[in-house]
């Protein structure tokens, strides 16, 4: 055959994957195809597949009469906004997309070539698992891919998208990964399935209850996004590797001023309540200091007592970490400093500056929080915010008491700049709990103890309960009017463009883990 | 859910839609909720999930009730108690029918009211509660008709 032709060939069964019948069955399950999805991923035009002609060595199970060039992954390189970026597609077409030797080679070769060009990697997930006719090979091919996963975290960013099943040990390796974004209703997430639990314990479960997008977004916080379809998927990845760096040696990208600098806004005058024990939304807040608005909220199913995620301050990208007051008062339990440690940590790696919002009444008490460990998983909150050396900005709009003001980057733990509202009241506990220490005795030898109890409230709550304090032993910098909040954050990160701090030398930190 | 990605003068929004189908929508923008009234564009009515920005005209948007506490229990048929807390009002009786985001119950926890908001419609099989009770982080507050 014409040498050109053969080329020809291969080219063309590489693109038909898993063939037509196949490639339809994709599209009746409302998924688009591995090829499909590399190209609204990539900016037009842009990519560059490698080993598009990759074959399986499998000679057994007669597996020898079906190769597809390929191998049932798309791998390669392109670019996202102009920015480079590798990518790996799984095709659920061929062989299930399930994983063999070499196309597991494939997926490591590009993420060696991610690591030495200092680019993100993106893998979209649809596989059916291990190829079982590969046996130990495909395993060896799942740790090949952890161990790179593992060296590449905290060197470039790498985000998951699962757009179909990921089950069994494939789930470790989105675990290991920054973020992972699952599609409503057609991803599955799970290291068993609903029948080896039936038969193990006896359970019986969905496999959407078990391992559907919500599940894992609401309640076991495994992933960071939920997106309606593939196409959403996508434009939500494209959107969020905006606000990242291509690398950790790589400064967070800051674009245009799409927003006043100096834009105030008085509403946040009022914006929280006269009376300390009335919620309000922290989101409001944000809303009205960054720029345009726009906040990229991460895990916003999970923990709502913390908020966190991407948004821009005078075109610089942040990262925003906020208590909610307006969910479970705001408090610091398990869920929320495991969610706000991560993200913490996520934004140091990449060079991304933190600020941080801050209305929190203190850990949460309990013994399902004090059994579940809250002092090793409230530590872990700690530990990310005070090894962070990127630019640490802290507004502290009401409260801030207990270790919890220790922990929300105070001065004490490097934050650079602390502001407060005249709103804020920092202390170790609250008035109504501290008079019922301080004043014990009294209280109990009063005449009208309700009386006493009020005096004294009123007078921790002037003395104690306010920013002044703080401000006056330098540990917040500035006692800021709300409406100046944008203005004031915006001069701070800009004050802070050239800082350079470092941890001491180590192999690497013992996070309470 | 349904997630829209919008663009409006440039600007990106980001729309979730629980049921394109009801009317007023209910969509959520940066985690504030609007009541929309819809109406067609022209007489052919398409539906939203289609063609979302084509097809509806915004009449006026009202911002809805302050943020949701809602729960996530596992079981969507029972509303537990998400922090330890002391009941300090309860908005609703045995028999009663509630929208998803109606109040339920007012929980004093770490010296804050927080509203506890119904996470679906419904009618209330059982209040679990009174005025005054403690409860335990996970102690059931109120069931629905299954």
């Amino acid at each position: 055959m014409d040498k050109h032709k053969l080329l020809e060939d291969y080219e063309r069964r590489a693109h038909e994957g898993g063939g037509e019948a196949r490639l339809a069955r994709q599209h009746a399950a409302g998924k688009l195809t591995a090829r499909e999805r590399i190209d609204r991923f990539f900016d037009p035009g842009t990519f560059q597949e490698v080993d598009k002609l990759v074959t399986h060595r499998c000679r057994d199970f007669g597996m020898d009469d079906q190769v597809v060039p390929g191998d049932g992954v798309v791998t390669g390189r392109g670019r996202v906004e102009g920015r480079l970026v590798y990518a790996f597609a799984q095709d659920f077409t061929v062989f299930g997309g399930s994983l063999s030797e070499t196309n597991a080679a494939k997926i490591v070769k590009i993420m060696d070539m991610a690591m030495e060009s200092g680019a993100p990697v993106v893998g979209l997930n649809d596989s059916g698992g291990a190829r079982i006719q590969e046996g130990v090979l495909s395993l060896g091919g799942y740790a090949d891919i952890f161990l790179r996963n593992t060296l590449a975290s905290g060197v470039v960013p790498q985000i998951s998208a699962i757009m179909g099943p990921c089950a069994g040990g494939a789930v470790y390796s989105p675990a290991i990964t920054d973020f992972t974004v699952m599609v409503d209703k057609t991803s599955y997430m799970f290291i068993t399935g609903p029948d080896v639990i039936r038969t193990v314990t006896l359970e019986e479960v969905t496999k959407e209850e078990l391992g559907g997008a919500m599940t894992h977004n609401a309640r076991s916080g495994v992933a960071h996004f939920v997106v309606p379809d593939d196409e959403a998927c996508l434009a939500l990845i494209r959107d969020l590797l905006g606000y990242m760096p291509g690398n950790n040696l790589d400064d967070a990208p800051r674009g245009a001023d799409t927003d006043p600098v100096d834009r105030e806004d008085p509403a946040l005058d009022d914006l929280v309540p006269e009376q300390p024990n009335q919620p309000y939304d922290m989101r409001a807040v944000i809303r009205a200091v960054v720029d345009d608005g726009e906040l990229l909220e991460v895990q916003e199913h999970y923990a709502k007592n913390i908020l966190v995620g991407f948004a821009r301050l005078g075109g610089q990208s942040v990262g925003v970490v906020a208590n909610q007051p307006a969910h479970l008062a705001g408090v610091l339990d398990i869920d929320a400093s495991v969610k706000g440690a991560r993200f913490v940590r996520f934004c140091d790696a990449f060079n991304i500056p933190l600020v941080t919002f801050e209305d929190v009444p203190g850990f949460l008490p309990g013994t399902r929080q004090e059994f579940g460990g809250i002092i090793r998983h409230g530590a872990k909150l700690l530990f990310a915010f005070a090894e962070a050396t990127v630019p640490k900005v802290t507004v502290i709009t009401r409260k801030a008491y207990g270790g919890a003001y220790c922990v929300m980057a105070s001065k004490h733990i490097r934050t650079d700049a602390n502001f407060a509202w005249p709103t804020a009241e920092i202390a170790v506990m609250g008035p109504e709990g501290a008079v019922n220490i301080l004043y014990r005795r009294e209280l109990e030898a009063a005449a009208d103890p309700e009386a006493l109890r009020a005096e004294k409230i009123a007078e921790f709550r002037e003395k104690l309960a306010n920013p002044f304090v703080a401000a006056g032993r330098g540990y917040i910098d500035e006692v800021i009017p709300p409406r100046a909040t944008r203005p004031k954050l915006i001069a701070a990160l800009r004050s802070l463009d050239g800082k350079r701090d470092r941890n001491p030398p180590k192999k690497h930190g013992n996070i309470p883990l | 859910m349904s997630r829209y990605r919008v663009t409006v003068d440039g600007r990106r929004y980001y729309v979730d839609i629980d049921d394109p189908h009801a009317r007023p929508v209910t969509a959520t923008v940066s985690g504030t909720t609007f009541s929309v009234d819809v109406e067609p564009s022209d007489s052919t009515d398409v539906p939203l999930g289609d063609a979302p920005a084509r097809a509806a005209e915004t009449r006026q948007a009202a911002p809805a009730e302050a943020p949701a506490t809602t729960v996530a229990s596992g079981d969507p048929d029972r509303m537990i108690a998400p922090i330890p807390g002391v009941v300090s009002s309860i908005a609703v009786a045995a028999g009663q029918t509630v929208a998803r985001g109606d109040e339920l119950i007012t929980l004093e926890a770490m010296k804050m009211m927080n509203v506890i908001r119904s996470p679906r419609d419904g009618r209330i099989d059982t209040v679990h509660v009174a005025q005054g009770s403690r409860v335990a982080q996970g102690e059931p507050l109120v069931s629905f008709e299954p």
